[in-house]
């Protein structure tokens, strides 16, 4: 018996691996749990001596499968994921508490060899083959770089000036969601047998294990393209015919291209019905416990449990809520587990506001808002494990978390109210604080309908009314999409979604024009630009989390958003299925060759 | 006849541009297809702009119009916002879709019709009060509720009872007793009504009795022991193994049908019945029925030939306009079975998750289509029925 650890192929490098902003709505669905993978002793041991088995283990997917490539931007999707968490290979596998590890099938040694220039040196494993005997080598990895790098540019005609569609906008190479990374790597050089890439860096990538995730096949490019060659030197004709079918050809599910690099390979795709993974012939890893995979689309997550008793689907992963929650566990023999997952729920404190601006304001707000009564009101229900989150970088579930929450930890109106008569407030007779003539009141903004973040605002709006300040609620159907992007907002109620990239915080706390893309609230601290320099340099990842650690105490400090608490994540399968293990990061399927009944 | 056609169908012309422009215009103005791209770190603008592009999203209302109408008039469905062709995803609705309503719908009018037909002959028997009380029930059924209790008693429960079939002495007798008893209690109400012989009493309870006796020792000792897997589905609409034999694929077509078919059934079922009792009525009543009486016509030559051919005329025409509209799915019954028709290819589109154009257009050009046919076929089928209605 050896203890296996399971990969997660970050396959939607874009969709997930960063930090998505203002993450859609939630449906009031509930949150939140510190147990993490308390259950993966259940699974993690596999026995290499194990009979392949029959089993049939059937999903409950939500969303249907679109498409072999998550890295366009027009094809990125969670549903993808799902199911290339099973096909597309990657050299470094991520844990679900965030840690990783070199995944052995795909490669027997992933190095740094040297920081200037900084290199990664991938020796691939030599029995690592497609589903259609082809070699899994270096051309596949040059296929991720060059659509992915943005070096391409934009497409040209014979004589050298841009295509432009009949709007005149140019016309990219390759429709890639983001260059993350990618646009960093100058070179990747492949070995005489193929078995061995070399990346070089132009400068110290730190996050350079969130790249090379999901390798597509490469040898299918070139025969759909009919370009020999794809790591030659390309005439733009060429580029362009290996690109078009980059950009379109993975669309849907045809056997002879979505060949698969992992422990199973897609057998059949229903439209509108489901999808069916069976063992991969070729894989030369441990082979999958169950015979078959189902993707069975149910749309409908409240008709999930009913599946779920019928024996229709055995694993479900529906966003919870109280009734659903009930529902299921009122099913004889099956499994529930909760996981607090990677999306957290946040106020964002804009500091171009008049009182914002004001750090003692800042503080009181955060004082005075009470967030273990939202966590035991609005999540508790759901999973009672629910808990505050102190920590903006890294989930309780890691290794690396660290509260640095302090004084405000605990609600103090006290100190709140104190706070604000240093900052020369004066309590009115209206019972709210106002300073020169000024009404201490603020807008709590949110995206409508969400219930949750409607009650959410409530108890805020209750809890700091006793100590002077006016909180409202202030509900836009285009928050997110218009108003939270434009900075028009006093105190934002949305959520952020943590990531294995560190560096995809960076746009977030950094200065706007310091590629803080999505740093709304105005927030300016050169110790955090310092900060993020130094990580981003930083290759050892201990030394790397402790700088983002101090970040987040900064942040905390200058106290500009104040974290409330994660979404839970709801795990559910009958008793009969084993295996089955929560995984925030990749989705449950990331170790879906371990699963059987 | 081929002039009213050709007619009606250039009507359906402006119909359906109209129709067209208005949904593109609804749909083209509610939400922001490019939000959750948008809202992601690490995208350039110049890749938001290509989506733009891509969508049409910076073209005014007007062009996006006239792009999507040149394409849809060469038979051009377009492609989704995830890029992929409407056409077969809607294509794979329509069938299902079709296999659903169509079997539903049958089996609803010739069972709606019969109990009408009968209720109106029979009015205020017991046969009648009976149909109208089961009749306003099933039409008073929320859907989702009705399909949630089917899935529990019908799904859930049946196919644990299948698990380990049988049934207890007790149960076997009372069933019996009272399939014996009731058509013990009809045989005398017909014999006193000298609708049938003397002595049927006899006969019927003797054969149901017979009857329900050999299903109840056959489920205790015979069906017992056999292995039937958890044969009602409550999701999908077909078969997940398409390799089985054919008997067992049909099988599992049936298993999966019979929930969603019942919902659909039993809601148009009461419909049916209600309308064909009241023109069945209205006809028993009228004059040519009392004078074909007076005629001596045989009773059922009466019913068949003057009463129920002319109470057909209005049902034709409500059958033939839900048929039309029944083509859109029936979106509750089709997203609580999870099967994938077109009310649940139309919800899909309307958040997806912000509306998509090109499948939103697709599903009202052929949901309005089927409309406008079927009002067509209404129209023939009327001046089939009725002589005097000349359609020209």
């Amino acid at each position: 018996m050896k203890k296996t650890r399971k990969r997660v192929v970050l396959a939607c490098a874009v969709g997930f691996s960063l930090i998505a902003a203002a993450c859609g709505d939630d449906d009031g669905g509930e949150t939140a749990d510190t147990t993490a993978v308390a259950t993966d002793d259940t699974t993690a041991t596999a026995d290499t001596t194990a009979p392949a088995g029959d089993a049939v283990v059937v999903y409950a997917a939500e969303q249907e499968y679109t498409s072999y490539n998550n890295g366009a931007a027009d094809q990125g999707l969670f549903a993808n994921t799902l199911v290339l968490n099973q096909l597309l290979p990657g050299p470094i596998y991520f844990n679900p508490d965030a840690t990783n590890k070199v995944y052995e099938p795909i490669a027997s040694a992933v190095n740094v060899t040297s920081e200037e220039p900084f290199t990664v040196e991938y020796v691939l494993n030599p029995d690592a083959v497609w589903s259609d005997g082809e070699a899994i080598d270096c051309d596949d990895f040059v296929l991720v770089w060059r659509s992915s790098n943005g070096k391409d540019g934009n497409r040209k005609d014979e004589t050298g000036a841009e295509v432009t569609d009949e709007e005149g906008n140019p016309v990219p190479v390759w429709n890639t969601a983001s260059t993350t990374g990618y646009e960093l790597v100058d070179s990747v050089t492949c070995s005489e047998d193929q078995k061995t890439v070399t990346t070089v860096y132009s400068k110290i990538f730190a996050d350079w294990r969130t790249l090379f995730g999901g390798l597509l096949p490469a040898h299918v490019v070139e025969r759909e393209s009919g370009v020999a060659d794809l790591t030659a030197e390309l005439s733009d004709a060429d580029l362009y015919k290996v690109a078009d079918f980059w950009n379109t050809g993975f669309v849907g599910f045809t056997p002879e291209i979505a060949v698969s690099g992992g422990p199973y390979v897609i057998t059949e795709f229903t439209t509108g019905q489901s999808l069916t993974l069976e063992r991969n012939p070729n894989w030369w890893g441990e082979p999958a416990k169950a015979a078959k995979i189902i993707f069975q689309q149910v749309p409908d997550a409240t008709q999930q449990p009913a599946a779920l008793q019928n024996g229709e689907v055995d694993v479900i992963t529906p966003q919870p809520n109280v009734d659903l929650v009930e529902q299921i566990k009122a099913i004889e023999g099956v499994n529930v587990q909760f996981e607090a997952g990677t999306v957290f729920e946040h106020y964002d404190l804009n500091l171009k506001n008049e009182h914002l601006k004001s750090l003692k304001v800042r503080q009181a707000v955060a004082a005075c808002i009470d967030r273990e009564e939202i966590v035991t009101t609005l999540y508790r229900s759901v999973d009672p494990g629910a808990q505050v989150l102190n920590n903006r970088i890294f989930m309780p579930s890691s290794p690396s978390y660290k509260d640095g929450s302090g004084q405000f930890a605990k609600r103090d109106v006290a100190l709140a109210k104190s706070l604000l008569e240093e900052d020369g407030y004066v309590l009115g007779d209206d019972g709210y604080y106002a300073k020169g003539g000024k009404k201490l009141s603020l807008r709590l903004g949110r995206r409508d309908p969400n219930p949750r973040r409607q009650q959410t605002n409530e108890l805020a709006s209750a809890a700091c009314k006793e100590a002077g300040i006016e909180l409202t609620d202030d509900p836009a159907e285009d928050f997110n999409a218009v108003r939270l992007p434009a900075g028009d907002y006093d105190i934002a109620l949305f959520a952020w979604v943590a990531s294995v990239a560190l560096a995809s915080n960076n746009s977030i706390y950094l200065p706007a024009e310091q590629g803080g893309g999505q740093n709304w609230n105005g927030y300016v601290n050169e110790k955090i630009v310092e900060l993020s320099d130094a990580a981003d340099s930083e290759l050892d990842e201990a030394k790397r989390a402790d700088i983002y650690n101090q970040m987040d105490q900064i942040i905390w400090d200058d106290m500009v958003t104040i974290p409330l608490t994660q979404w839970t994540e709801l795990y559910a399968n009958a008793g009969t299925v084993s295996g089955v293990a929560p995984n925030s990061f990749a989705g449950v399927t990331w170790n879906a060759e371990t699963w059987t009944k | 006849m081929t002039a009213f056609i050709i007619r009606r169908l250039l009507i359906a012309v402006p119909v359906l541009f109209l129709a067209s422009v208005f949904t593109f215009f609804l749909v083209i103005n509610s939400g922001d297809p490019l939000e959750n791209l948008r809202a992601k770190p690490g995208i350039s603008p110049q890749v938001i702009r290509n989506e733009e592009v891509r969508l049409g999203l910076d073209k005014p209302f007007v062009e996006r119009y006239t792009q999507w109408a040149g394409d849809f008039i060469t038979g051009d469905l377009g492609k989704d916002m995830k890029n992929r062709p409407v056409w077969p995803q809607l294509w794979s609705a329509i069938k299902y879709t079709l296999r659903l309503v169509l079997i539903a719908e049958l089996i609803a009018i010739s069972i709606g019709l019969m109990i009408g037909i009968v209720s109106g002959v029979r009015q205020y028997s017991g046969f009648d009060y009976s149909t109208t009380f089961v009749s306003f029930l099933f039409f008073s059924l929320p859907v989702f509720w009705f399909a949630n209790l089917l899935k529990v008693f019908g799904a859930i429960k049946f196919n644990d009872w299948l698990e380990n079939p049988g049934v207890s002495v007790v149960f076997a007798v009372v069933i019996t007793a009272v399939f014996g008893g009731s058509f013990y209690l009809i045989g005398r109400k017909r014999e006193r009504l000298r609708v049938a012989k003397p002595g049927a009493r006899y006969k019927w309870s003797g054969i149901s009795l017979g009857i329900t006796a050999l299903v109840m020792l056959s489920a205790m000792f015979y069906f017992k022991n056999r292995e039937y897997g958890r044969f009602v589905k409550t999701l999908g609409s077909e078969p997940r193994d398409l390799s089985d034999s054919l008997p067992s694929r049909l099988w599992g077509y049936v298993g999966h049908g019979v929930l969603p078919v019942i919902v659909l059934f039993t809601i148009s079922y009461a419909g049916y019945s209600r309308y064909m009792r009241a023109s069945m009525l209205e006809q028993l009543n009228a004059d040519h029925v009392r004078t074909a009486r007076a005629k001596g016509i045989s009773e059922t030559r009466v019913i068949m030939r003057h009463a129920f051919r002319n109470a057909l005329i209005p049902i034709a025409t409500i059958a033939t306009l839900s048929w039309g509209g029944l083509i859109a799915g029936a979106v509750i019954t089709e997203r609580v079975f999870a099967w994938n028709g077109m009310g649940d290819f139309f919800l899909d589109s309307l958040s997806n998750p912000t509306p998509d154009p090109n499948r939103l257009l697709a599903f009202v050009m052929i949901t309005a289509t089927f409309t406008i046919v079927f009002n067509i076929v209404a129209d023939i089928i009327y001046a089939i029925l009725d002589p005097r209605i000349r359609v020209s």
